[in-house]
């Protein structure tokens, strides 16, 4: 039951930065017409992949305190670092690598 | 020397937040909060809630889409103005805001590790996308 939970949470984690990395592919792609941002194919499976973490969000804040959601949920920041890296090739630099040291401490603390 | 530093910093900081998108920033971070704190309501008092049937479910599907949609517009008006390196530490803020109301309404406990734990985290953040602007 548990590890359905964390499951859960995880897969909102990931999917959060899919998301977010599928909206910069979109918005970066050329000319600056907003309809063409709008509609391009990876902004809108971006909003898709938005639509399915709301949903999945509803049953993970059903079974945990709604605090916990919120801390844990500062992990997709460490998460789209790791897909900036290999998707959109943006660097990692040392206070980077921090922050995520930080991100993640702050998180352990949080539910210790 | 250090003392002008500091000056420097304050009059920065400052000028940050006496400005009308202020506003956008904090209405950003309410609506958020009243569309979760809405949530968790809608899900732990609606004794007909099945995982299912969410998309049968018009109010709280509105609900969740409206502040979320809302919050995306705001979001977008507040980013004009603001650099992101004060834009996004400032959202941490939320996860703060979350734990206050969550102790109001729903009778969370608030330890003092959740509020050290909420600072590292906000402290991350801030280093984070610092690091993204220079």
């Amino acid at each position: 039951m548990i590890l359905m939970l964390i499951l859960l949470i995880l897969t909102i984690i990931i999917l959060t930065s899919i998301g977010q990395v599928l909206l910069k592919i979109g918005s970066s792609s050329a000319n600056n017409s907003l309809i063409k941002i709008f509609t391009h194919p990876a902004s809108l499976m971006g909003y898709f992949t938005f639509a399915i973490v709301a949903y999945l969000s509803i049953d993970a804040i059903k079974q945990i305190e709604l605090k916990v959601f919120f801390a844990v949920t500062s992990l997709t920041y460490c998460i789209v670092l790791f897909f900036s890296y290999f998707l959109l090739h943006e660097k990692i630099t040392k206070n980077k690598v921090l922050a995520i040291f930080l991100i993640t401490l702050g998180v352990i603390i949080f539910n210790f | 020397m250090r003392d002008d530093f500091m000056k420097d910093h304050f009059k920065k900081f400052s000028s940050l937040l006496i400005t009308p998108y202020f506003g956008f920033l904090v209405f950003s971070i309410i609506i958020q909060t009243v569309g979760a704190i809405g949530t968790k309501y809608a899900v732990s008092n609606l004794n007909d809630y099945y995982f299912l049937s969410i998309p049968g479910n018009l109010v709280l599907a509105t609900f969740m889409l409206g502040t979320m949609g809302l919050q995306a517009i705001v979001w977008q008006k507040a980013l004009i103005f603001y650099p992101l390196s004060f834009a996004y530490p400032f959202r941490s803020l939320i996860n703060f805001t979350i734990l206050i109301s969550a102790f109001i309404f729903f009778n969370e406990s608030i330890t003092i590790l959740n509020i050290v734990g909420l600072a590292v985290i906000s402290f991350g953040i801030y280093i984070l996308v610092r690091d993204d602007e220079t």
